[in-house]
C-alpha cells in the first residue's frame, strides 16, 4: 500500500479508532492542520489532533473506526470510513444516553514532507444527533 | 428529484442501545449486559437525584431520627 495512504488509515483506525495516540507524533506535522465542522475551531498541530481525538475517545470510550476505501494520488489521501461506538461521556452538551451510534464519514489528508500536513474531514453529524434521539429520525428501530 | 430530510443508516435498539441498521436486523438479540447498562444510563438521573434527595431528608427532623435508630440497632 502507498505509505502516506497507510498513514492516514493508521490515523483513522489506530489513533481515532484505538486511542494510540502515541503515533500522532509520528504521522502529523507540527504545523498541521485538521479541519472537522463538529470542531469549534480547527485542529492545531499533533497537539490539537490529540485533543480531538480524545474528546471523540471521552464521548465514545469504546469506540472502533474502519477505513472502508482508500483513494490515494500524488500528496493527498482520500479515505472513506465507518465509525462506531457507545455514547457514555459528554457531547456537544449532550449527557451521556448509552446508546451505540455508527457514523459514516470521508476524510482528505495532503501529506508533505513525510507526515500530513492538512487534513479536511467531513462526517455525519446530523446522523449522529439522530441516533442519540436529541434530533428526529424519520425512519424507526426494528422492534 | 423531490429531496427528504436525511435519516441515518443506523439506530439504536429502543431495548439495549445497539446500533442496528435502520432497515432493520431481524436477527438481532439484545445482550443482557448491554441491555442492563443501557437501562443504567437511562435511570442515571433518578438515582442521582435519589440520593441529593435522600441527602436532604438526613437531616430533616425525622431523617435525623432514622439515623438515630439505625446507628442504635447496628
Amino acid at each position: 500500500m502507498h505509505e502516506n495512504a497507510n498513514g492516514s488509515r493508521r490515523l483513522i483506525e489506530e489513533v481515532f479508532g484505538a486511542g494510540r495516540f502515541e503515533l500522532v507524533d509520528e504521522l502529523v506535522a507540527e504545523n498541521a492542520i485538521g479541519h472537522d465542522p463538529a470542531l469549534p475551531e480547527p485542529a492545531s498541530g499533533p497537539e490539537g489532533l490529540k485533543q480531538a481525538a480524545r474528546g471523540y475517545r471521552d464521548a465514545f470510550p469504546d469506540l472502533t473506526m474502519k477505513v472502508e476505501e482508500i483513494v490515494a494520488e500524488n500528496e493527498r489521501v482520500a479515505l472513506r470510513w465507518t465509525a462506531r461506538g457507545t455514547h457514555r461521556g459528554e457531547l456537544f452538551g449532550i449527557a451521556p444516553t448509552g446508546k451505540e451510534a455508527t457514523v459514516t464519514g470521508i476524510t482528505i489528508d495532503r501529506w508533505a514532507g513525510g507526515k500530513v500536513a492538512e487534513s479536511w474531514t467531513n462526517w455525519d453529524t446530523l446522523g449522529l444527533l439522530q441516533q442519540l434521539g436529541v434530533v428526529p429520525a424519520a425512519a424507526k428501530a426494528p422492534a | 428529484m423531490s429531496l427528504a430530510f436525511p435519516s441515518p443508516d443506523h439506530l439504536p435498539c429502543p431495548d439495549c442501545g445497539a446500533s442496528l441498521p435502520a432497515a432493520g436486523d431481524a436477527g438481532h438479540v439484545c445482550d443482557d449486559e448491554r441491555r442492563i447498562d443501557y437501562r443504567l444510563v437511562e435511570l442515571q438521573p433518578g438515582i442521582e437525584r435519589f440520593d441529593l434527595d435522600l441527602a436532604v431528608w438526613l437531616e430533616t427532623p425525622g431523617g435525623r431520627f432514622a439515623r438515630f435508630i439505625a446507628e442504635r440497632d447496628r
